[in-house]
């Protein structure tokens, strides 16, 4: 599977280094960490432009991110004609992106970010501020990208190697903030219960 | 006695968990899910940190994907002696993968691989 990925990134450039990175924020399946990683590799070996390269990833990023957060935007509508507990619900869901919602966006895009296209869509349904979600997303963007054209430069000559420990590496921190997160609200529920000593 | 107890308390934390579970079906099967999935990556991290530690691992070969600009670069190989041998073949330098380069210029990947890989070995072996 690698290989073919890696044969797509010198035979459509950068291309395919915009088009992986815009459709990734939208959830689509692709190694969009494997593509930019090989994009940095060939960067290293003066096959393409750093530039160009660093440039069109993070303009494919922050698209992406705006269409994602734009459909969660247009579905909140939905959220508001909900009553009774479901409505309580929403209420504390917006607030929860006022309050945390700038460094939510900021770490999914890089730290978690397996997480990025869902936060993009619930930050939208939420509706968080546009603005702090596009200041916070372009700088979480910027860091992804230096992260992953960097570490496809630096380690040119070990490519492979570089992802498939890079995509456990998500996948444990995605998976992990996940866990603790529903670890937590599990916890409150068993607290609350008046049952429980 | 202090068996008895510990059974006891045993049987209590159990109960906790299937109310718990009874009760909030859908937050408690998440998490349990959520958990097995990090315990899947973690895992999968172990066995490749441990796969690719091993530098028979790490030895790449020249392979299709490759680019001559990313063969020299990844093998400390001068361009020029790939571009020498480039030319030798009649072949263009261009920023495509080698698989490509032979493919359009009527070479056999495997040939140009080879010759390719001997470059590397005759760099070497003057080093």
């Amino acid at each position: 599977m690698i290989d073919s990925v890696l044969e797509l990134v010198p035979k459509y450039g950068l291309y395919i280094v915009v088009m992986s990175t815009f459709l990734s924020c939208l959830a689509v399946p692709i190694p969009s960490s494997l593509i930019m990683l090989t994009a940095g590799a060939f960067v290293a070996s003066g096959d393409l432009s750093g530039f160009g390269a660093a440039t069109l990833a993070l303009v494919g990023a922050v698209v992406g991110d705006q269409v994602g957060y734009a459909i969660g935007r247009s579905a909140s509508g939905v959220l508001d004609r909900l009553r009774g507990k479901a409505a309580v619900m929403v209420s504390k869901a917006r607030n929860l992106t006022q309050t945390h919602g700038g460094i939510a966006v900021f770490s999914s895009r890089w730290l978690f970010s397996p997480l990025g296209p869902y936060m993009n869509l619930v930050t939208g349904a939420a509706q968080m501020n546009w603005f702090r979600f596009t200041i916070w997303g372009v700088a979480g963007e910027i860091v992804w990208v230096t992260i992953y054209l960097g570490a496809g430069y630096i380690f040119a000559s070990q490519i492979e190697a570089i992802a498939s420990i890079g995509s456990n590496i998500s996948g444990v921190l995605a998976a992990g903030i996940v866990t603790i997160g529903l670890g937590q609200w599990l916890r409150a529920v068993v607290k609350a219960d008046p049952r429980t000593k | 006695m202090w068996q008895r107890k510990m059974g006891f308390m045993w049987g209590n934390q159990m109960k906790r968990v299937v109310r718990t579970f009874k009760e909030h079906p859908f937050l408690t099967s998440s998490f349990v899910i959520a958990f097995a999935v990090t315990l899947f990556f973690v895992m999968r991290m172990v066995v490749f940190t441990v796969y690719w530690s091993d530098p028979a691992h790490r030895d790449q070969k020249v392979q299709n994907w490759m680019t001559p600009g990313y063969v020299s670069k990844s093998w400390d190989l001068p361009r020029e002696d790939i571009e020498a041998l480039f030319k030798s073949l009649n072949l263009p330098i261009e920023r495509k993968s080698i698989g490509r380069i032979a493919d359009e210029n009527g070479i056999s990947v495997d040939e140009l691989t080879r010759q390719i890989e001997a470059v590397i070995a005759a760099y070497r072996a003057n080093q």
